[in-house]
């Protein structure tokens, strides 16, 4: 019993990473229907520049945070005006495999920039896991995670139903023709979408950084996990990503301790499958009506 | 049929004769010929690849896992059961049709993300599997994988190579008739407009889960063609990024055009040989490819070739049809 609370505890810890993960995702498809693939890897960008900031160059922890949220939020709007916006012209599957090329050419681009090797971020609370009864504890940092998620996700509700930006992204992820037509700036939208996107990614880069080797190839198995968090949910809805993410978190902590920690990685594949055969349009998603 | 232009007939004809006796000068160079049967290999995979996005409209992430599983298959089946080497690559095939309908079965039906996380996943779970399970030697991988024999004599490096050759014909043969064909007609329907297609009687998800089974097929074809060449494998040969790689080839020559497919292979499988000193920027280049050939050049590569032949065709028109032409007018005039 012991051992399952405390599967529990590290899952929800897990989950909340692939909750923010998932909301990052879940905020670009929703909003402009764009699947970003190269997310998992501004959330590397953003893991490796807190990295710099907080440890190379030893400044104030947030202020490393806001530096390197400043800087992803501005690399994926480059890449936004420069690639994406041009390329979705043509067609959203072009767009689909243009992110998966930019995946590619960041991932290995920024082993260029930041070597290849490994670093450890220090814990932000000290590493000492807190008891709470004997055998059942908790790592500081993981607590933050989770409030960080809890944080953000209360912030970003609050954001999508009070304010009237929120409220323009949500006309334009019903339909960006009307919104346009209703006065709704377009090409504003899409640039807020996408910086908040990025910024949750360094967020969730910065924050998780004490738990994860720092390094390039961080960002691919676990974005991509995340997505898949996002897709079981029902893609493009935000309560979906949150249950995705979390079901996802427990699943890999008490199948990696109770099946095989080998096969760590393929639970999250082999939950997609099942949800596609079951309920292809994910968890809380609504089946969609195409009218022609 | 499709009535074959005899532009494209002609350029066929010189790319196989160039297929044909290239190889057969470089034949004492056993570096060059593993680089024509790899570059053959690619071929295969970039327009299977080719056909999965061109004509069907959906991603395939995890071709480099069809590509284990048939590599893995036929040598596990030569190796360990004494199988011979061709009932082995028709298990090996079946066994990647299989898989691939099984995946495609609750995938193909919506967005084309969702094919290409699943096959995402499978190429993670065949990673896992190869490098964790003992049947498949671990990560060390396999060693000593027998030479293919025919008649009793193993293939050397040119007759190999040939093997390659038929086989990529093949399946080019295969990805034509597909395209050219009730099929091909059904799967372009689908991808102009796939309400239209289903409301005139087109089963939308039969045709793209049967394409989708046909190209994990070929994938699996080439990792056989592969392991039996290199006859040594192991996981690394496998990853994701190689799966990225083909990707690559499939998309830089041009999507929907069989022709750009084989472009595409040959372009993006060679690169590496001319850039050895860039070898650690490899995948940044094909990453980069893909984007600016995406942002800049939609058609692929190959359109600014088409283009060249047409306006090369319309000068030899010029030249050679003139008198043709006068003759004509004269005689209705």
């Amino acid at each position: 019993m012991n051992i399952f609370l405390q599967c529990v505890i590290n899952g929800v810890a897990l989950g909340a990473v692939y909750t923010i993960m998932a909301l990052s995702y879940t905020i670009l498809f929703g909003t402009l229907r764009i699947a970003n693939f190269a997310q998992g890897d501004i959330y590397m960008i953003g893991m490796l520049l807190g990295f710099t900031f907080y440890v190379t160059a030893s400044m104030n922890f947030f202020v490393g945070l806001i530096l390197a949220i400043i800087i992803t939020v501005l690399v994926l709007l480059i890449i936004d005006r420069l690639i994406y916006r041009p390329i979705l012209r043509t067609s959203s599957m072009y767009l689909f495999i243009a992110t998966i090329g930019m995946a590619t050419f960041l991932r290995n681009a920024s082993q260029l920039v930041f070597g290849s090797e490994s670093y450890s971020f220090p814990h932000l609370l000290g590493s000492k896991p807190l008891q709470i009864t004997e055998e059942i504890s908790i790592v500081p940092q993981n607590l933050i995670i989770i409030g960080v998620c809890i944080v953000l996700v209360i912030v970003l509700f609050l954001f999508m139903r009070k304010t009237k930006t929120g409220l323009a992204m949500s006309a334009v992820s019903m339909n960006p023709f009307a919104a346009a037509l209703m006065g709704v700036n377009y090409s504003k939208i899409t640039t807020i979408t996408y910086a908040i996107s990025a910024a949750m990614a360094s967020i969730a880069g910065v924050f998780t950084a004490p738990m994860y080797n720092v390094n390039t190839t961080v960002g691919a198995s676990l974005g991509l996990k995340a997505l898949i968090a996002a897709v079981m949910g029902g893609f493009g809805n935000s309560v979906g990503a949150i249950v995705g993410g979390m079901i996802l978190g427990l699943v890999e902590a008490l199948g990696s301790t109770y099946i095989s920690s080998a096969y760590k990685d393929a639970f999250a594949f082999i939950l997609l499958l099942i949800i596609l055969f079951l309920r292809p349009q994910g968890i809380l998603g609504r089946k969609r009506i195409t009218k022609v | 049929m499709k009535k074959v232009k005899l532009r494209t007939k002609i350029i066929i004809a010189i790319a196989l004769l160039l297929a044909i006796i290239v190889p057969l000068i470089t034949s004492k160079n056993r570096y060059y010929m593993d680089v024509f049967i790899m570059l053959g290999i690619y071929v295969i995979l970039g327009s299977a690849m080719n056909l999965l996005i061109g004509y069907t409209g959906q991603i395939s992430l995890g071709m480099a896992g069809f590509y284990g599983i048939g590599a893995y298959t036929a040598v596990l089946l030569v190796m360990k059961a004494n199988v011979p080497f061709l009932p082995a690559l028709i298990c090996a095939v079946i066994l990647c049709f299989v898989i691939g309908y099984f995946l495609g079965f609750p995938s193909t039906k919506l967005n084309f993300i969702f094919l290409g996380l699943s096959t995402a996943g499978l190429n993670t779970i065949i990673q896992l599997i190869i490098t964790n399970s003992k049947f498949t030697g671990g990560a060390s991988g396999i060693t000593g994988i027998p030479s293919v024999k025919l008649f009793g004599e193993p293939l050397t490096k040119l007759q190999y190579y040939y093997m390659v050759l038929v086989f990529v014909l093949i399946v080019l043969f295969i990805c034509y008739r597909i395209v050219n064909s009730k099929t091909g007609r059904a799967l372009m329907a689908i991808r102009g407009n796939p309400i239209a297609a289903s409301a005139v009687g087109i089963n939308v998800n039969r045709y793209k889960l049967l394409v989708f089974a046909i190209v994990s097929a070929m994938a699996g074809v080439a990792g056989v063609l592969y392991a039996f060449n290199i006859r040594y494998i192991q996981a690394e040969a496998f990853t994701t990024n190689m799966s990225f790689k083909i990707l690559t080839m499939g998309i830089i020559g041009g999507m929907g055009d069989l022709g750009g497919g084989v472009v595409g292979s040959l372009v993006a499988g060679a690169l590496p040989e001319f850039l050895r000193d860039l070898s650690k920027y490899q995948m940044t280049i094909y990453g980069l490819l893909i984007v600016l050939v995406l942002r800049f050049m939609p058609r692929g590569i190959i359109y600014p070739i088409h283009i060249g032949l047409d306006k090369l065709e319309a000068l030899f028109k010029k030249i050679f049809c003139k008198n043709k032409k006068s003759d004509n007018t004269v005689k209705e005039a």
